[in-house]
């Protein structure tokens, strides 16, 4: 039998515990199990750390079912388990057991830019200067790269900002109180209302200021960008400026 | 040995883990060089930070866990690619990775996996370093790992397989000697045979762990202390090869930095006396 | 200029006065990454890194059947879930 053939009886055998057709010896073939738990276990701990909040509110054995029944459907796509749970929210929202916990999906959403953020690449934070001197309506066509560790998470109908707070020493969370938008940093998360997470996110995809506050004034004619640009300008999330020519 | 392979100390290492990462840089203590795994540094921020940090101080080791060198088909481009970006940052004095395979037709599988020893293997593994090596612009070390099958009709025993690799690409060897020890409680391979058919030349850098014994098999959960055989095993290793690099690994039941330190001691004490083969180890 | 431009332009003044301050110091703010050592997160990948540091969950079938796991976690302390159902 070929090498690729029997990786691929090995990686079928991890798969679906199809051990019989492994070329290994009849004395270690009830040891592949092992290899099969390791996968297993090895993804379970890499979800559990990157979504911390998801593990807390569920507890461990109903996190390790959940991210057991994950993997089956979804296969890691990288060699670092850091990058294993793209997809896991995607999956709670679709999973049958957990939409008693309607929240979920979204508190995962949230865990996921968290943790995405903590290993984003680092870029230089952009010299603003040259705004000083930019004529007063031409602040509209300017428009912002954002540092890649900034994720915008919003929730229609959850407080996502408190259940993640309540996680971090705040009080509990009332799930009454509707849904939240999160901007989410470099090891740090501050609550935004929805229209200026519209207004972040539409700056995020390279539109301009007046593009990103006339999306923010849809859903909030009172909508002011002040508190936004504070945010951006003061937590160095900026990292290049494009001013109209 | 050869230094174009790794600059390490020829001295006693360890492994750093995220747990003692705050307490090494508050009271350097007293290690030669540390080695971590590659993966948990990509991206930026506190984990690129951290060990720029460590790099300022001490040697650091990259040591690879997700590359899967033996998978068929390419390296994975990202995963190369973010390699390569952290090398370039830390300016290791070593690189490593391991003689084991972990994707197949697209999907990834986290773990070491351990590789039929059959030619197209041979091909796979040599195209896949050479890639690796020419784009790191450095040699690579190459690790040994554990095994709990045994494959029908390999065509080479892992020995042989690594001097065809370092004959072929001009990488260089990690001896993980736990892992040599643990395949020799499940399939009765001799340790020391093994290591005699090596170029012991290029022997770069040495590794031991501890293991546990579970039912039916002895795995390599890094998880206990270094046993006394595996002791031993590291002093017949280090009077066939000379003095090298040392690591001491821990990645389970991690216990408090100073009792690492203690169990680090000991490489040390082991490194002394085989530099000075003519007296008896303490 | 119409009202919204001038929205636009008081809240870039205003926004400025701190964001050009910071800019000034942008390079000191990325070498200042060590103030993180704290958040460090745990490696992932030294578990994997082992092979087997896992295998103590080892040979443990993948269950695919009946769900029979209750969430048991800190979803308890937002008064339940009935409630929130109801939206």
């Amino acid at each position: 039998m070929s090498y690729a053939a029997v990786i691929a009886r090995f990686a079928n055998a991890l798969n679906d515990g199809t051990d019989a057709q492994v070329p290994v010896t009849e004395s270690t073939r009830n040891n592949l199990g092992y290899y099969r738990g390791n996968v297993l276990a090895n993804r379970t701990s890499a979800l559990v750390s990157a979504f911390a909040t998801v593990h807390a509110l569920v507890g461990e054995a109903y996190f390790e079912a959940l991210a057991h029944a994950y993997q089956r459907t979804e296969p890691s796509v990288s060699g670092n388990l850091h990058d294993d749970g793209a997809t896991f929210a995607g999956f709670i929202a679709g999973f049958g057991p957990a939409q008693s916990l309607p929240y979920l999906s979204d508190v995962a959403r949230l865990d996921w830019a968290v943790h995405h953020a903590h290993f984003a690449l680092d870029a230089p934070v952009a010299d603003l200067t040259p705004l000083q001197t930019l004529a007063a309506d031409a602040f509209g066509l300017v428009t912002f790269s954002l540092q890649p560790a900034v994720h915008i998470v919003r929730s229609n109908d959850w407080p996502i900002h408190a259940i993640h707070a309540m996680h971090h020493g705040g009080p509990a969370a009332n799930l009454d109180t509707g849904g939240e938008a999160v901007l989410v940093m470099r090891d740090s998360v501050a609550p935004v209302d929805h229209a200026s997470a519209v207004f972040l996110l539409t700056l995020q995809h390279h539109q301009n200021i007046n593009t990103a506050c006339d999306a923010a004034w849809h859903i909030a004619p009172d909508f002011d960008p002040g508190p936004a640009l504070s945010l951006l300008f003061s937590r160095g999330l900026i990292t290049a400026l494009h001013l109209p020519s | 040995m050869n230094t174009a392979l790794t600059t390490l100390p020829v001295a006693a290492g360890l492994g750093l883990r995220s747990p003692h990462i705050q307490e090494v840089l508050t009271t350097a203590p007293n290690v030669a060089w540390w080695e971590v795994h590659s993966e948990n540094h990509f991206g930026g921020g506190a984990p690129l930070a951290v060990l720029l940090a460590i790099r300022e101080r001490y040697p650091v080791s990259l040591h690879g866990v997700g590359l899967g060198l033996g998978s068929p088909g390419p390296l994975q481009a990202a995963h190369l690619e973010q390699l390569v970006a952290l090398v370039d940052a830390i300016e290791p004095a070593s690189v490593s990775e391991h003689l084991a395979w972990n994707r197949y037709n697209g999907q990834c599988f986290n773990d070491l996996l351990p590789v039929p020893r059959l030619t197209g293997a041979l091909a796979q593994l040599v195209c896949n370093i050479d890639q690796l090596q020419t784009r790191l612009k450095r040699a690579i070390l190459l690790e040994n790992v554990s095994s709990y099958v045994v494959f029908e009709q390999e065509e080479m025993t892992e020995a042989e397989l690594i001097a065809e690799l370092v004959a072929r690409t001009g990488c260089g060897i990690l001896l993980d000697v736990n892992n040599l020890y643990v395949n020799a409680l499940n399939h009765g391979v001799d340790p020391l045979d093994e290591i005699r058919r090596l170029p012991l030349h290029a022997v770069g850098e040495i590794h031991i762990a501890g293991h546990e014994r579970f039912d039916d098999v002895v795995i390599d959960t890094h998880g206990a202390p270094v046993c006394q055989d595996v002791w031993q095993l590291l002093d017949d290793t280090l009077a066939l090869t000379g003095p090298r690099p040392v690591l001491l690994e821990r990645d389970t039941h991690i216990p408090p930095l100073h009792e690492l330190l203690e169990e680090h001691a000991q490489v040390h004490t082991r490194l002394l006396a085989a530099s000075r083969p003519n007296e008896v180890a303490a | 200029m119409d009202q919204k431009q001038r929205l636009i332009a008081s809240a870039f003044a205003a926004a400025l006065t701190c964001g050009v301050a910071l800019s000034a110091h942008a390079a000191d703010a990325n070498a200042n990454n060590e103030k993180c050592y704290g958040v460090a997160k745990a490696g992932q990948n030294d578990c994997a890194g082992n092979g087997h540091a896992c295998a103590g969950q080892s040979k443990k079938d993948m269950d695919a059947g009946d769900w029979k796991y209750v969430p048991a976690g800190s979803c308890e302390k937002m008064g339940g879930m009935t409630k929130a159902m109801g939206k």
